[in-house]
């Protein structure tokens, strides 16, 4: 079965090139709109955005390239039981309840750049400066390696080029145009893209919906022919056993805990221009896993009823092989498919230019300026977060173009998991901080420790994998245990003064 | 129950942090809702072998969804509800209120 869409002609491929140097454009257009050389300004786009802006770049910055093939990938693999991912993305939404109100307020008051910044506002803890930070840019690292194999993976069969050249310059090229435009134009250059990338996403999950409708007879016609299918599909269309069960809840509470801790999305809070902008933005995007995963899950589905007999990491390019028997079908498949493209590549380009984003404010603020040189300046810093996203992406884009070359190559929400086992351990620092005073750096320091190593030391236990939840959520019961233990436990003087500012005073 | 420490009537802590605005997302009922959504919403009590559908999806996949919208629908009302907007002043940074 061939995988990959048919080759764009002079069309498609001009339409694909004129958004892309739009891109570019407003990149440009957010480098003119700069009022200083401020790293708030920068990363943050100064004052704030509004709200069509915050729930575009909300929306282009969480519904990513693993929405689009992994999710699909996903759900042709398991089926309906993928109806998951819906639940999952509107926790999302819930797990910001938890914090994103006061986080919010706080960050206006205190002018917050990075997620560290509240951690260390919180908690003045030499240790967490350390390790969250460090586990923040690992975690976002993984997301963004994601972003290019798909970015890779997109490109493949749009041109002439064999296959693995295809890949190259796919990751090469939309990773040059990202790190060109951020770099004009930082936070503005990003959230504006967005607004662009998010609009065409929108078309694009629009799309999808009528195409499967059309092409392939509408979902009745899926569902029936899964039920007439053998065994290994029929057991798509059925409801999951005990152990998809519980998968399903570990996957709730590990996106409510752990993906509403997105170092990009926090910013994104942080960016917002007043919490009416925020609150109103949250409540649309409380609304749109339904109106976008569940198109990714129809998606999968669709494939797994039509083309039967993919394996492995080729179930993620579900979305590429529906695409081309679009695209054969007639003219206006064939243009379908390229806006749909246009849309696939907006999803991808606009999380990776976020992670990007958030990779380099981390890695300048609250590592190079807090440990290593504490007297640079504003504008030195943004210069330098400048060239360290294109280091970062150099590197990941290399490891992209590595792991593609390997025969067993991993599949995208396999890479999707590993990021949120890590990023769940923030929770007890994120949420029980933000509402228990008593909760102390140490405690919360340990905790994390602790979390990291339950999570990694068990990754192959067979018996943790027999349970159907996630790792870092037992890493995360034995953080919950120590930071709330330690805390509880009675501090000593000295302690004390470690511990509140008041007394240190 | 409140955990140790954090008394109802909070005041800005040691930690520099006013707890006031952010506890209207902690009532227990919010999150008894929420886990008998959930509890509706993954379809561990349905028959293995179910083949019922309707309007072409297997209902377990309707009432699965029907689940997710209720809450959308009620984070949706908590937002609008629970989380009034602050007035302008609130928003300033410390020092643009320092200087005002």
């Amino acid at each position: 079965m061939n995988e990959s869409v048919m080759p764009f002609g002079w069309g498609g491929i001009t339409f694909l090139v004129c958004y892309l140097i739009g891109l570019l454009f407003i990149g440009w257009l957010g480098g003119r709109a700069k009022k200083d050389n401020s790293l708030r300004d920068f990363y943050l786009g100064g004052k704030g955005v509004g709200m069509v802006v915050l729930l575009l770049t909300l929306y282009a910055t969480q519904y990513s390239g693993n929405t689009m093939f992994g999710f699909s990938g996903k759900a042709y693999r398991v089926g309906f039981s993928w109806i998951t991912s819906v639940h999952f993305m509107t926790a999302i939404i819930v797990g910001y309840l938890l914090f994103a109100p006061g986080l919010h307020r706080l960050s206006r008051k205190h002018q917050f750049i990075t997620p560290n910044d509240f951690l260390n506002h919180r908690y003045h803890h030499r240790g967490i400066n350390i390790v969250a930070p460090i586990l923040m840019i690992l975690a976002l690292g993984n997301y963004l390696l994601a972003q290019l194999m798909a970015m890779g993976r997109a490109l493949q069969g749009l041109t002439t080029m064999p296959p693995e050249t295809a890949y190259i310059v796919g990751v090469v090229l939309l990773a040059g145009i990202m790190l060109v435009y951020e770099t004009m134009g930082g936070f503005r250059a990003v959230a504006w893209t967005d607004v662009l990338q998010g609009v065409i996403l929108m078309i694009g999950f629009s799309i999808l919906i009528f195409l499967i409708w059309t092409q392939f007879g509408g979902i009745a016609e899926t569902t029936q022919k899964l039920f007439n299918s053998s065994d290994a599909d029929r057991v798509k269309v059925l409801p999951p056993d005990p152990l998809g069960s519980r998968r399903w809840l570990s996957y709730i509470l590990i996106f409510g805990l752990g993906a509403s801790l997105y170092p990009q999305a926090v910013q994104r809070i942080y960016a917002a221009r007043s919490t009416k902008v925020l609150r109103n933005s949250l409540i649309a995007m409380v609304f749109l896993p339904l109106m976008t995963s569940w198109i990714a899950v129809m998606v999968g589905v669709t494939g797994a009823a039509h083309f039967q007999g993919l394996d492995g990491s080729q179930t993620d390019r579900i979305l590429t092989i529906i695409c081309r028997e679009v695209q054969q079908s007639s003219t206006l498949g064939y243009w379908l498919v390229v806006i749909l493209f246009s849309a696939i590549l907006g999803a991808l380009m606009s999380t990776a230019d976020s992670c990007m984003l958030t990779i380099s404010s981390m890695t300048t603020k609250d590592l190079y300026l807090r440990f290593i040189n504490p007297k640079a300046t504003e504008s030195q810093l943004t210069f330098m977060g400048k060239w360290l996203s294109w280091l970062v992406v150099g590197i990941l884009a290399g490891f992209a173009i590595y792991l593609n070359s390997l025969s067993s190559k991993p599949t995208l929400v396999k890479l999707l998991d590993l990021k949120f086992d890590m990023l769940v351990q923030l929770a007890p620092g994120f949420m029980l901080g933000m509402h228990w005073k008593r909760l102390h750096g140490t405690a919360v320091f340990w905790g994390l420790i602790t979390g990291l190593c339950v999570t990694f030391g068990l990754y192959s236990n067979e018996w943790i994998q027999s349970t159907g939840f996630h790792h870092g959520l037992f890493g995360l019961l034995a953080n919950l245990i120590v930071a709330i233990s330690l805390s509880l436990m009675p501090l000593s003087n000295k302690e004390q003064i470690c511990h509140d500012p008041k007394k240190a005073a | 129950m409140a955990p140790p420490g954090m008394s109802a009537e909070s005041t800005p802590s040691s930690t520099g942090i006013d707890l006031s605005g952010e506890r209207r997302f902690l009532s227990w009922w919010i999150w008894v809702v929420y886990s008998i959504l959930i509890v509706a919403g993954i379809p561990w009590y349905w028959p293995a072998q179910y083949e019922g559908t309707l309007f072409g999806l297997p209902t377990w996949t309707l009432c699965s969804l029907a689940a997710s919208f209720v809450a959308s629908c009620f984070t949706a009302w908590l937002l609008m509800t629970r989380w009034p907007v602050e007035s302008v002043e609130n928003d300033l940074p410390v020092s643009e209120k320092n200087h005002s």
